[in-house]
C-alpha cells in the first residue's frame, strides 16, 4: 500500500508541478498592452475580455439587477460579464492572497465589490493595482475632497478603489405592529425598548462577514462617547476607556434580547427571517432606498419602513478595487467607469432596481441637465419605506479606523457574548 | 463457512491502490497545512509558542478549547447514541427477519433512502421544521399551545447543540443501521436458529453470538460517525449557534478573517482536529483488529 501510496503522491504532485508551471509561463503580458492613464488604449484592451466580477451574491435582487445593468452595458464595450457570487467579500480575498503566494499572474479575480477591513487587508499586502481610479473618465464627477469618499475605515484610498455607492446605517420597523411614536430614537432607547418588551428585539453577531453588527454596536460607542471624531485615527487608549462601558451597556440588557441573549442572529438574512416571522420587532437595512428593496425581493412584509435614530447612523461608500494579479484589467476598469455614469447612479438609487444604494457622484459636478434631472427625481422618489434624506443626512456618522473593527469583533465576542 | 471479513482482505491489490490514492490525495492538504503552520512559526520554538497561544483573544478569539471541548463531545455523544440505537434496532431487526423467514434479509430501503439525502439538506429540513418560526412551532401555535414563537423550545442553533444532536442522530443511526443490519444478517441468521434449536434464548444470542460478529463493524462505524461529526462544516454552519462554534466553522471563519494572522492559527486548529481523528483512528482500528480476529475464530 505504501509503494501505492508513495506512486499516487508522486503523480499528484508532478502533475501539480505542471499546471503551477504551465500557469507562471503564461505570465501577463496583457498589463503591459495598456496604460491606464489613456483611456483610449483602455477600452481597446478591454475590448473581448470576459470580467470576472467577484461580488456578495446573497441577494437575488442585487444579482439580477448587475445580470441586467451592467451586463449588457458592457457588451457595448465588447466585454462579457461574468458575475462570480461569493458568501462573504472575504473569500475573494483569500482567493487573491492564495494565489499570489502560488506566484499566479494571470488571477482568476478581476475585480471585487469591496469596502472596510478587506480593502485593508488587500493593501496592506501590495495586492491592489493602484494609480488607475482617477484616470477614468467619469471620476471628475467624484468629489475626492470628501472624506466619506477618500476614506475607508479611516484608511486613504489612494488611487486603488473607485467609489460604487453610499449605505447608511438604518433600522426598519413595520407599520403594522408599531406606530412611528412608539419607535426608539436613540440606543439607550433600543436597549430601554428591549427590556419593555423582552424577547423582541436582537441584533447581528458582530464578526467577520457580519459587518452589519458590527456597525450597530460601533454606532452605540459613539453614543456613549457622544462623539465619532475619536475614531477616526486609531488610539489605544480611547479604545480602553471606551471599550468597558460598552460591554457594560450590552451586558446590562442582555436578558431582555432575543433569547435571552443567549444567541444572536449571524447574518442579514437571518434578522430579515427573523423580522419578517414575527419573532423580532425591528431590521436593519444598509439601503439608502431603505425598506424598498427588501419588500421588492419579498425579503420583508410589504408594510415595513426604515427609520434612524438621532443619531450615530454610520455612513460610508464601497468601492470597487482591482488586484494586482487581475488578468483583465482594463476591463475591470471600463466596468468602474460604467458604475460613475449618472444614468446608471440614478437608476441604482431606486427600490425598483433592488439594489438602492446611494449616489457617490457629486451633483454639483454633473453639468448635464438631462442627467441632472434625472438623477434629482430618483432621489426624490424613494418611496414611502425610506427614510426622508434630510433624517439621514442629520443622523449621519462617519466610520471608525479599521483597527476598531477587530477590537470590537474581539472584544464583543468575548465580553458580551462570552 | 466462508468468512466474510478477513484480514487479508485489506491486503488485496486493488485495495491497497484505491486506498493508497485516497490516502494520497488527502494527505497532500495535510501536508500543506502542516507546511503552512511551521513556516509561520518560523521553527519548533515559535511552533509551540504559537500552540500555547492558541486560545489568545487575537488568534481563536478566545473560543478555541470552549469549541473543542463541545465539538469532541458532540461527536462522542451523537455517535454513540446513534450507535446504541442502531446496535438494538439492527438485532431486532434480524430477529424479526429470520422468525419470519425473510428470504432476503432485513429490507432496509427506508434507511437507505435517509442515508442518500445531504447533510446539507437534511439539516435545512430540520432547520424548516423545528425552529422557532418552523413547522412545528406553527403548528403548536395553530393548536394554541404557544402564543408566539419565542414560547416554542429552542431546538436549532441553540447553545447546548440540541439542534445538532438531533441532526447528527437521525443521519448517523440510519448509515449505521444500513452496516450493520447487513453484517448481522451475512452470519446470524445460520447460527442463530441453531443456537436456538440447542435452547439459547434471545438474551443469550444476543450476548454471545450477535455482539461478537456486530461488534469489529460497531467499531469501524463508530469511528467513521465520529470522525465525520468531528470534521463536518455543513450542519453546524446551518444548525450551529453563535457561540459555542463547532471547530470546522470557527475554522473557516478563521481562515477568511480579514485580518491575515488567523489564518495560521486556522491550519495549527485544522491539524490538530486531524491528530485528534489519526489517534482516534488507530486506537479504533487496533480494536477492529483484535475483534475481527475473534469473530474470524467464532
Amino acid at each position: 500500500m505504501l509503494k501505492s501510496f508513495f506512486k499516487v503522491t508522486a503523480g499528484l504532485c508532478a502533475a501539480t508541478f505542471l499546471l503551477v508551471a504551465c500557469g507562471a509561463d503564461e505570465t501577463q503580458t496583457e498589463a503591459a498592452s495598456f496604460d491606464p492613464q489613456d483611456w483610449d488604449s483602455v477600452l481597446q484592451s478591454a475590448d473581448g475580455q470576459t470580467l470576472n466580477w467577484y461580488i456578495w451574491g446573497g441577494s437575488d435582487s442585487i444579482n439580477d439587477f448587475i445580470d441586467t445593468t451592467y451586463g449588457p452595458a458592457l457588451e457595448e464595450f465588447g466585454i462579457e460579464l461574468n458575475r462570480v457570487p461569493i458568501e462573504d467579500t472575504a473569500d475573494a480575498v483569500t482567493k487573491v492572497i492564495n494565489e499570489t503566494e502560488a506566484g499566479k499572474d494571470d488571477g482568476s479575480v478581476d475585480i471585487i465589490w469591496i469596502n472596510g477591513e478587506n480593502f485593508a487587508t488587500l493593501d496592506k499586502q501590495g495586492l491592489l493595482f493602484d494609480e488607475w481610479a482617477r484616470s477614468l473618465p467619469n471620476s471628475s464627477l467624484v468629489d475626492f475632497e470628501n472624506p466619506v469618499i477618500t476614506k475607508d475605515f479611516g484608511r486613504d484610498i489612494g488611487e486603488k478603489e473607485s467609489p460604487w455607492s453610499s449605505t447608511q446605517f438604518q433600522m426598519i420597523y413595520d407599520t403594522d405592529r408599531l406606530e412611528e411614536t412608539e419607535l426608539p430614537r436613540s440606543y439607550k432607547d433600543f436597549q430601554q425598548y428591549a427590556c419593555d418588551n423582552p424577547g423582541r428585539v436582537t441584533y447581528i453577531a458582530p464578526g467577520p462577514g457580519a459587518f452589519q453588527g458590527t456597525r450597530f454596536v460601533k454606532g452605540s460607542l459613539y453614543e456613549l462617547a457622544d462623539d465619532s471624531s475619536v475614531f477616526g485615527e486609531f488610539d489605544q487608549s480611547v479604545w480602553d476607556e471606551w471599550s468597558p462601558k460598552l460591554w457594560e451597556s450590552w451586558n446590562e440588557v442582555e436578558q431582555c434580547l432575543w433569547q435571552e441573549g443567549n444567541n444572536y442572529p449571524q447574518t442579514e438574512a437571518e434578522l430579515h427571517q427573523l423580522f419578517a416571522n414575527n419573532e423580532v420587532d425591528f431590521s436593519i437595512t444598509q439601503a439608502i432606498a431603505g425598506a424598498g428593496p427588501l419588500i421588492e425581493d419579498g425579503s420583508i412584509p410589504e408594510t415595513s419602513k426604515a427609520f434612524v435614530f438621532d443619531n450615530w447612523m454610520i455612513a460610508d461608500s464601497n468601492y470597487l478595487a482591482i488586484p494586482v494579479n487581475a488578468e483583465n484589467k482594463a476591463s475591470a476598469m471600463v466596468l468602474a467607469n460604467i458604475i460613475l455614469e449618472p444614468e446608471f447612479q440614478a437608476v441604482q438609487i431606486t427600490p425598483e432596481s433592488g439594489f438602492g444604494l446611494g449616489y457617490v457622484i457629486d451633483l454639483s459636478k454633473v453639468k448635464d441637465e438631462a442627467q441632472l434631472t434625472l438623477l434629482q427625481e430618483a432621489s426624490s422618489g424613494l418611496g414611502e419605506a425610506a427614510v426622508d434624506p434630510r433624517d439621514l443626512v442629520a443622523s449621519s456618522a462617519p466610520d471608525s479606523a479599521s483597527e476598531y473593527q477587530d477590537l470590537l469583533e474581539q472584544g464583543w465576542r468575548s465580553q458580551v457574548l462570552g | 463457512m466462508a468468512n466474510p471479513v478477513t484480514p487479508n482482505m485489506y491486503l488485496s491489490s486493488r485495495f491497497k491502490f484505491v486506498t493508497g490514492g485516497a490516502l494520497a490525495v488527502l494527505l497532500i492538504p495535510v501536508f500543506y497545512s502542516l507546511w503552512y503552520v511551521l513556516a509561520q512559526a518560523n521553527n519548533a520554538e515559535g511552533f509551540i509558542g504559537n500552540l500555547s497561544r492558541i486560545d489568545a483573544p487575537e488568534n481563536a478569539n478566545g473560543e478555541f478549547l470552549e469549541s473543542f471541548l463541545f465539538t469532541v463531545l458532540l461527536a462522542v455523544i451523537s455517535s454513540t447514541v446513534a450507535l446504541m440505537a442502531a446496535l438494538i434496532s439492527s438485532a431486532l431487526l434480524v430477529e424479526h427477519s429470520i422468525k419470519n423467514k425473510f428470504k432476503k434479509g432485513v429490507d432496509g430501503t427506508w434507511f437507505e433512502v435517509l442515508v442518500s439525502i445531504p447533510h446539507a439538506v437534511w439539516a435545512a429540513a430540520i432547520f424548516l421544521w423545528l425552529s422557532q418560526s418552523g413547522v412545528l412551532s406553527r403548528i403548536s401555535f395553530q393548536l394554541g399551545l404557544v402564543e408566539n414563537p419565542a414560547d416554542f423550545p429552542t431546538l436549532v442553533r441553540d447553545n447546548n447543540g440540541l439542534g445538532l444532536f438531533i441532526h447528527y442522530l437521525s443521519k448517523e443511526y440510519p448509515f449505521m443501521l444500513l452496516v450493520l443490519t447487513v453484517v448481522l444478517w451475512a452470519r446470524y441468521r445460520y447460527l442463530s436458529p441453531v443456537a436456538a434449536s440447542l435452547g439459547a434464548g434471545l438474551i443469550y444470542r444476543t450476548r454471545y453470538l450477535a455482539w461478537p460478529i456486530l461488534k469489529p463493524a460497531a467499531l469501524g462505524v463508530w469511528l467513521v460517525s465520529f470522525s465525520f461529526i468531528l470534521h463536518s462544516y455543513e450542519a453546524p454552519a446551518l444548525l450551529g449557534s453563535v457561540k459555542p462554534r463547532v471547530l470546522s466553522v470557527l475554522v473557516f471563519e478563521l481562515f477568511k478573517d480579514p485580518t491575515i494572522e488567523k489564518r495560521a492559527t486556522a491550519a495549527l486548529i485544522g491539524v490538530l482536529l486531524l491528530v485528534v481523528t489519526a489517534f482516534a483512528s488507530l486506537v479504533g482500528l487496533f480494536l477492529i483488529w483484535k475483534s475481527t480476529r475473534k469473530v474470524a475464530d467464532v
